[in-house]
């Protein structure tokens, strides 16, 4: 039988790495290969062509403020194809300065406005107090999950039926005032969650493999598989937050 | 003249020290000094303005303070009579130099010292520059570090700059050195009349360049240009320039050279002079060169060239302690780039059994996120090198403890790394072992965990300085 692949555009690697997002691929790459499933990751940078046809899931994550301005306006000449991968139903993972940078706009202190993709429904406002700390949420989908979050951003839904990601149960989510923590829009999973995300929350890192493999495998069966190790480090998590 | 309620207050923080030491037991290295912080808040401006010091000097960076500080002490003891003022334990916010006053001055307010030698967390050098007044400034490297507490890298850079760039202007008459790393691209940027120093060197630090999380910086944080490299030494530091050419590495006055299995060398305008040293990897060239460099105001080339031959060790760096027949190597780590560096070493300590602790603690940072930014390809290079993985062998090498001792495994689980979970100490894991070598990385209050382990069972003594 032939290998099973899925391949994986892992956007400014170098850029958008400061908050140990980097989890979020080891955690992709390990939950894939117990399935049987090679995970092959492509680093798209700036200038780098984007082409969505060649790509199964995107994942971006946070960075400096210098290095989100030089990303910002590269991201606008891969815009028509990020669209089609996301409208195209393919997952994807945006986790804070990413998360931002997707949305309609962000509103400095200064009350500049630097336009985003516009491709989520999301509006971020920049306040002078971060929201830091441990984060735990629930969600119908996903169960508890948890999170350090560090931002200064508040982000808000711009449609009130967005999907949050998870509903606060501890800490302050996209803005500290509706309970609302990320956004699943189509099956592109945002986030403001560090810690890294996905390797303490496998079934987030499950759902997108799902997602991608259905869609690339129509046929085959997207196998169960145990996450015992990520249990335990769960736990410890959570008994610290309480 | 002290004031009444400086000499009052003092009075009153050496009662606290005695208390926290002598009946609590503790290491003392913190608590009186914040308590003497919040009743009395000037403490510390009033201290330096009060004590008559000829030098003060101050080290900052993210990585190697507490090195380079002792390694500074140590060459300045060869020369002074007298005693130097010095924060020993690595103590670094204004309670730890406050506690380290407390504990030197006699009970007649005489501290005897004439050169004062601090590392200063880079967080507190905004507040701590203008009470301390320094004439010596060494900034070592800016990685990122404890996102929760000191924000992100390049807002650390701005503060510096800022707070050197005033401290200068508000002193014109005064002579102030600094000394500033030139092969940190971010450093280097803090001021254009500084001395640099930096290091040439052969020996490399594996997968740097593959690795995209360990890199900090790929652009020069004032022009936004991208940084093109013809050489790495650790992370983003090494000889940097921009492809506009408006800007490169500047000009070093010092350069420790290390080219394989040689001495280092120390090169300076005037003299070449060969270093005798037990210090390893490319990070404590870092911290030998900055110290060299502030040195070679105050020794002889010929003092120079020994300086560092006895040099032990600071608590937790590359820290060597026996434990019956056991032989224990302490590794701090608190960052990623410092944990890369410290896991190159395995290949000179080359241990039997790693024990991993991961605390998140405040002193820590309590996000844990960090642990995923570290490249763990020397670990897992040796452990194949070992054989550590091989499911025949029955003994388990990789080990894991602290409050996070989870999140760890999970790291190396997702690595490829095999590992136990250690479920009662770290002291009663390391006595079932016979006649091993064992590597031990720990994060800040993990060490200190470890340390009073230690110490109540009566294998080190009490005393950290």
């Amino acid at each position: 039988m032939k290998q099973l692949e899925l391949s994986l555009a892992y956007f400014y690697p170098t850029l958008m790495n400061t908050y140990g997002d980097y989890g979020n691929v080891l955690a992709l790459i390990h939950r894939a290969r117990i399935r049987g499933i090679s995970l092959k990751v492509h680093h798209i940078n700036i200038a780098d062509n984007f082409d969505s046809n060649s790509y199964d899931l995107l994942f971006m994550g946070g960075g400096q403020d210098v290095s989100q301005s030089i990303v910002a306006k590269d991201l606008m000449s891969k815009k028509n194809e990020i669209k089609k991968f996301i409208f195209g139903n393919k997952p994807g993972l945006l986790i804070c300065g990413a998360y931002q940078l997707f949305g309609k706009e962000f509103v400095t202190l200064q009350k500049e406005i630097i336009p985003g993709l516009e491709l989520l429904p999301i509006v971020t406002i920049a306040h002078a107090e971060r929201l830091i700390g441990d984060v735990l949420l629930t969600s119908q989908r996903f169960g508890q999950i948890i999170g350090f979050e560090n931002h200064s951003g508040k982000t808000y839904f711009l449609d009130k039926d967005n999907h949050p990601l998870g509903r606060v149960m501890v800490g302050g989510g996209n803005n500290a005032s509706d309970g609302n923590e990320g956004i699943i829009y189509h099956n592109v999973i945002a986030s403001y969650l560090h810690g890294s995300l996905l390797p303490k929350n496998p079934k987030i890192t499950d759902f997108l493999l799902e997602q991608a493999f259905i869609l690339k495998y129509p046929k085959q069966i997207f196998l169960k598989a145990d996450s015992k190790i990520e249990d335990e480090a769960r736990l410890q998590a959570i008994k610290k937050i309480f | 003249m002290r004031s009444i309620r400086f000499r009052i207050i003092t009075y009153f923080g050496k009662i606290i020290y005695f208390v926290s030491v002598k009946v609590l037991r503790g290491s003392g290295s913190a608590l009186p000094g914040r308590v003497v912080e919040v009743i009395y808040p000037k403490f510390i401006k009033d201290l330096f303005y009060y004590q008559d010091f000829q030098h003060r000097i101050i080290i900052t960076g993210t990585n190697g303070k507490t090195t380079t500080t002792k390694l500074i002490v140590h060459g300045l003891n060869k020369v002074s009579k007298k005693p130097i003022f010095t924060n020993r334990t690595g103590s670094n916010l204004p309670r730890g130099i406050i506690s380290q006053y407390l504990a030197d001055v006699s009970w007649g307010l005489k501290l005897g010292s004439q050169v004062a030698v601090l590392e200063v967390d880079e967080g507190m050098i905004e507040s701590l520059i203008g009470a301390i007044n320094p004439d010596n400034i060494i900034i070592l490297n800016i990685f990122r570090d404890q996102l929760d507490r000191f924000g992100e890298s390049n807002n650390v850079f701005i503060r510096i700059k800022q707070k050197i760039t005033e401290y200068l202007n508000c002193n014109p008459s005064q002579k102030v050195k600094i000394y500033l790393n030139a092969d940190d691209p971010i450093v280097s940027r803090i001021n254009d009349n500084a001395l640099f120093f930096g290091v040439d060197t052969t020996i490399k630090t594996q997968h740097i360049t593959t690795e995209p999380s360990s890199l900090d910086y790929d652009y020069d944080l004032i022009s936004r240009e991208p940084l093109l490299y013809n050489s790495y030494t650790i992370a983003h530091l090494g000889d940097y320039y921009l492809s506009s050419g408006s800007w490169k590495r500047p000009k070093r006055d010092f350069v420790l050279v290390h080219l394989e299995k040689n001495k280092p060398i120390f090169n300076t305008k005037e003299e070449s002079i060969k270093i005798d040293s037990k210090l390893q990897g490319n990070y404590n060239l870092y911290n030998q060169v900055a110290a060299l460099s502030l040195l070679s105001d105050f020794l002889k080339p010929s003092q120079l060239s020994t300086v560092f031959e006895d040099f032990q060790s600071a608590f937790g760096r590359q820290e060597k302690i026996e434990i019956g027949d056991n032989t224990i190597n302490l590794n701090l780590v608190k960052n990623p780039v410092g944990m890369v560096e410290c896991l190159n070493l395995l290949q000179f300590q080359n241990p039997d059994f790693i024990i991993f602790i991961l605390n998140n603690r405040y002193a820590d940072s309590e996000d844990v996120s960090w642990i995923w930014d570290v490249d763990l390809s020397s670990l897992i290079n040796y452990c194949q090198k070992k054989n550590f993985n091989n499911s025949k062998n029955l003994k388990n090498n990789v080990y894991v403890f602290g409050d996070r001792k989870y999140d760890m495994g999970l790291r190396l689980y997702y690595s490829g790394i095999q590992y136990s979970v250690i479920t009662n100490s770290v002291l009663s894991t390391i006595n079932n072992f016979q006649n091993a070598n064992i590597s031990i990385f720990a994060t800040y209050t993990a060490m200190l965990d470890f340390r009073e382990e230690l110490v109540n069972n009566k294998i080190v003594q009490k005393k950290l300085v």
